[in-house]
């Protein structure tokens, strides 16, 4: 797997980077390691609890470890 | 000032355009519910409580976010948004424990306020509810999220007041938190424990810790006081019940520091009840300590005081004072020191401080202080130039005021060799090497005038020497300073140009400055920077030497020096002492006394037989401690006035019991020359004031000394004293100035040396390079530098049983360079050794130090850091070299404990 380094690097000159990283790292791990986050916050040179504020936000990403696959189950009706 | 005309509940009123409808209501007197406005952070307009009706505009806007204009006309209490505010209480009870009965905050809860007010019991919206563990696991702050109503005052506090970012909110909907990264519990989080957020926070979600279950907050009684620990001088209300002191409560009318407080002040003060106070006078028989009683004591002093006098003569006795003490405390130890014991021999540790600044300022500029004020950091600088001084630890609040600045727009400059906050986040840091601040501010002049970059009117029309330090400024080439500092000739040239260009530049320096071998001559470079570009006598500008102690200003100002009076008027000058003999009605010596190091010189070698130190610890705090202890050994007599047994007072033969902060009346004078007071919060515990044992004492001796109150001691001060005649304990109730203030109608005097030096001209002093006293070399290959860490004060704090169960000791910095080396990790036991001790420490491998350095703290007796540190002293100012020394490092072999 890809060093979340340079994932989130890679986006370092980007305007809203941030997000754009966290995508980049939940498409190669399916997860935003918390490492991450915190290099994120260095990267993006934003406070560490805003960087985690951002990855927790959205409920498509998720920070920490999960499995490869995700079942997402719509709950609310068609 | 632009007006609007508005119509407020019916009631034409004219309030400041631009103001919010808020804001224009709470000008004419009515209160608009509130939860997540408060007039200290940004505002949000989340909460929504603030809603208020206006003619016109269909829905019912957040008052706080809401702009007054012309001809707007408001309700703020209609049917509608009564309703409003009802609906908004009862969602945000919902989710609430509702454990009022037992809640800390009641009484002082917004959110209780209101329900109470609008008549909300519980709530018609079900759900589910909260149930977070609460944060219990720091001794400071109890954090109770099930409390939280999210309306972010703390994460805002946080950012905006101290600056830390260390709270955000985490996840959204239902389960969105202010929380810090990662939702961690604050202590294992970058939190620094200000308790800014529990100042702000409306609900029980953030209380203080040691207040729980001590009171509820109607039985609260607060005495607003001055804080005991550093010199910014910050105010907060002292909570006590029961005649007990309980807690810190942040009191917005401090005119320092309004609500901002630090770890020190708002959670340190417990020491005042440490079981390790002393209560009672001990008189040591036989090697032991036994427990005396007032008279006994009193009766032993006076008689061994008395037999030294007649057998030694004056000289043979020598007094100490404390920065740490009132200013009222420090005039009655110089006067029975000077007019009963017949010497000048007094000091107090600004000789182990800031006497280089008293010295070097006084030979530049005629006045040895601060000449802005601190204020000026947020209101009127462009830009911050730091020189050897760490505000965020040993200053918080002025540190936090310089972060705020900084992001507001002000540029910041730090010169430091270690990396502290500030100089991570200032926009160029210049990492000069140790004990080259001399060869570093020539060369900025070098560049200054090399570019015509220079004040030339202000030169010619208010300096002198010019062509001198113009001449020496020519040898420091950008090269040869590159050279010297570890500086690059890039970074001198940003620094000298913006400097130089700055308009409203103030320049703070401290102890990184003055405890140096040169640190006078540190201290007169400075001054020749800020008057080769103009940079004094004007707002956002000076020379800001930043006091470390909370009165070490007023130790200064009280006359607690060897050469002069209060208000700095010199022994050797006829017509002062002739003023003070009439007053003391005693003949005073013409003579200049010892200062710190020749004091204990002179025990050492047995010309100083008896000494009185109040509260000093100079076996922890002076450097080259074991040659103090053996001076110490050698006295006669030594008569300690303190709170603790401490390590200097184990020397003692009679330790008298003393006042703390919250038992006394007085002041303490901060750093930018603002008396302020101290008010009495509770009784001594020793049964007796500080200043009212002194006066005991001095009357036992044979030389009275009767004040019934500290205001009358300051009354007697101010009399003798031109420069403060205009302050008085009435006028401080009412307002708060800075001296020189020689008149009651005066306003006081913020700024220094307008249009005119306190000297005349200004004199430029050229320095050349002087290098440290000792530096590494083959047998002790490490530097050691030394200073202050946060959470810790030089004395007292280490009786604090919150801030020492959290840190409890030295962890001394250790680049990665020599850990690698040692085989040393963070949490390794280290032995330091120098020519003059050896002592063991632990490891903090960081980079925060350069390759070849180490940096300890001096706060723990576990680690007597100064048996280590140097026997150099500053030649002007007596002032030992702290900041290097010449050691060695190992590895102890020994289970961390």
């Amino acid at each position: 797997m890809a060093d979340y380094k340079e994932i989130v690097n890679a986006y370092k000159d980007l305007p809203g980077g941030l997000i754009e990283s966290y995508h980049a790292l939940q498409r190669e791990y399916s997860y935003i390691p918390e490492d991450a986050v915190v290099y994120a916050a260095q990267v993006f040179d934003i406070p560490k609890a805003k960087a985690y504020g951002v990855a927790t936000f959205y409920s498509y990403l998720k920070v920490g470890q999960r499995g490869k696959n995700v079942i997402r189950i719509c709950e609310s009706a068609p | 000032m632009e007006l609007v005309k508005m119509k407020i509940n019916g009631k034409e009123v004219e309030v400041p355009a631009g103001s919010t409808v808020l804001q224009a209501a709470e000008l004419v007197g009515i209160d608009i519910p509130r939860l997540c406005y408060d007039p200290d952070l940004s505002p949000l307009g989340a909460c929504r409580l603030c809603v208020v009706e206006v003619k016109g505009n269909r829905l019912l806007p957040a008052s706080c976010v809401t702009p007054v204009f012309e001809g707007m006309e408001v309700e703020t209490e209609s049917p509608d948004v009564v309703e409003a505010r009802k609906t908004i209480l009862e969602l945000l009870v919902a989710n609430h424990p509702l454990d009022c009965l037992t809640c800390d905050k009641l009484g002082a809860c917004k959110l209780a306020d209101y329900a109470y007010k609008y008549g909300v019991k519980e709530s018609s919206f079900t759900g589910e509810k909260h149930s977070y563990a609460i944060d219990d696991s720091n001794p400071f702050i109890l954090r109770d999220l099930n409390k939280c109503i999210l309306c972010g005052a703390c994460v805002r506090a946080c950012e905006e007041m101290t600056g830390k970012d260390n709270l955000s909110y985490l996840n959204r909907g239902f389960n969105r938190k202010a929380t810090t990264a990662g939702d961690v519990p604050y202590i294992e989080s970058d939190c620094v424990f200000c308790g800014q957020c529990v100042a702000v926070c409306p609900t029980g979600a953030l209380t203080e810790k040691t207040m729980s279950g001590q009171a509820r907050r109607w039985e609260i009684e607060r005495v607003q006081t001055t804080c005991p620990f550093c010199g910014t001088g910050c105010n907060f209300d002292l909570a006590i019940n029961k005649g007990k002191v309980i807690g810190v409560l942040s009191n917005p009318n401090a005119p320092v520091n309004g609500r901002s407080l630090c770890v020190k002040g708002r959670f340190g003060w417990d020491y005042i009840y440490s079981d390790k106070r002393l209560k009672t006078p001990l008189i040591k028989r036989n090697g032991k300590f036994e427990e005396a009683s007032w008279d006994e004591a009193y009766d032993l002093i006076a008689q061994k005081f008395n037999e030294n006098k007649a057998k030694n003569g004056p000289d043979s006795f020598a007094a100490l004072s404390s920065a740490r003490c009132t200013n009222e405390e420090s005039y009655l130890v110089q006067r029975f020191t000077r007019a009963y014991l017949g010497t000048n021999n007094v000091d107090h540790c600004a000789r182990v401080c800031h006497a280089p600044s008293v010295a070097g300022l006084a030979n530049s500029f005629g006045s040895g202080a601060m000449t802005n004020i601190l204020s000026e950091v947020n209101n009127e600088a462009e830009l911050l130039f730091l020189i050897g001084i760490n505000p965020t630890e040993a200053y918080p609040v002025l540190g936090y005021k310089m972060r705020q600045a900084h992001r507001h727009g002000c540029k910041l400059v730090v010169c430091d060799p270690r990396r502290t906050e500030l100089a991570a986040e200032s926009d160029i840091w210049l990492q000069q090497k140790h004990g080259t601040d001399i060869p570093l501010l020539n060369g900025l002049m070098h560049i200054i005038i090399k570019e015509g970059l220079e004040d030339k009117k202000f030169i010619a029309e208010r300096t002198e020497n010019y062509e001198e330090m113009k001449a020496l400024a020519a040898e420091y080439t950008p090269e040869r300073v590159s050279e010297l500092t570890g500086v690059s000739v890039e970074d001198l040239y940003r620094v000298a140009r913006l400097y130089a260009t700055t308009d409203k530049a103030m320049i703070f320096y401290s102890l990184g400055i003055t405890e140096h071998i040169c640190g006078t001559r540190n201290v007169m470079s400075i001054a020749n920077l800020a008057m080769l570009t103009g940079h004094i006598g004007r707002p956002g500008v000076g020379v800001n030497p930043v006091r470390g102690q909370n009165n070490v200003q007023g130790a200064c100002d009280m006359g607690a020096l060897p050469n002069v009076y209060s208000g700095y008027q010199s022994v050797t000058d006829k017509a002062a002492r002739e003023k003070h003999e009439k007053a003391w009605g005693a003949t005073l010596p013409d003579k200049v006394g010892l200062k710190i190091p020749e004091m204990f010189e002179a025990a050492y070698e047995g010309k100083v037989k008896a000494m009185y130190i109040l509260g000093e610890n100079p076996v922890l705090t002076d450097s080259n401690a074991n040659h103090i202890k053996k001076a110490l050994e050698n006295l006669d007599f030594l008569v300690v006035q303190e709170l603790f047994l401490t390590e200097t007072a184990e020397f003692a033969d009679v330790v008298l019991p003393s006042s703390s902060f919250a038992e006394t009346n007085g002041t303490f004078t901060n750093t930018e020359r603002r008396p302020q007071r101290v008010r009495q919060a509770i009784e001594p515990l020793p049964g007796k004031f500080g200043w009212q044992i002194i006066c005991e004492m001095s009357s036992r001796m044979g030389y009275p000394m009767s004040f019934n109150h500290p205001g009358e001691i300051w009354a007697e001060m101010a009399s003798l004293s031109p420069s403060m005649a205009g302050i008085s304990y009435e006028r401080m109730e009412k307002e708060s100035v800075h001296w020189p203030c020689p008149t009651s109608d005066h306003p006081g005097t913020p700024i220094l040396h307008i249009g005119k030096f306190t000297r005349g001209l200004g004199g430029f002093q050229p320095n050349d390079h002087i290098p440290p006293g000792e530096m590494p070399d083959a047998d002790y290959p490490i530097l050691l530098c030394t200073g202050r860490i946060m959470q810790h004060y030089n004395v007292t704090t280490q009786y604090s049983a919150g801030i020492n169960s959290v840190w409890d000791k030295e962890m001394t910095e250790v680049h990665p360079q020599e850990a690698k080396k040692l085989g040393l990790v963070t949490g390794s036991r280290m032995r330091v050794t120098s020519r003059r001790g050896s002592i063991v420490t632990n490891v903090w491998v960081t980079d925060k130090v350069q390759p070849g350095v180490i940096w300890m703290a001096h706060h723990h007796s576990e680690t007597p850091t100064n048996e280590v540190t140097s026997h150099h002293v500053c030649d002007i100012a007596g002032t030992y070299e702290y900041k290097v020394c010449a050691v060695k490092i190992e590895k102890v072999q020994e289970v961390n404990q």
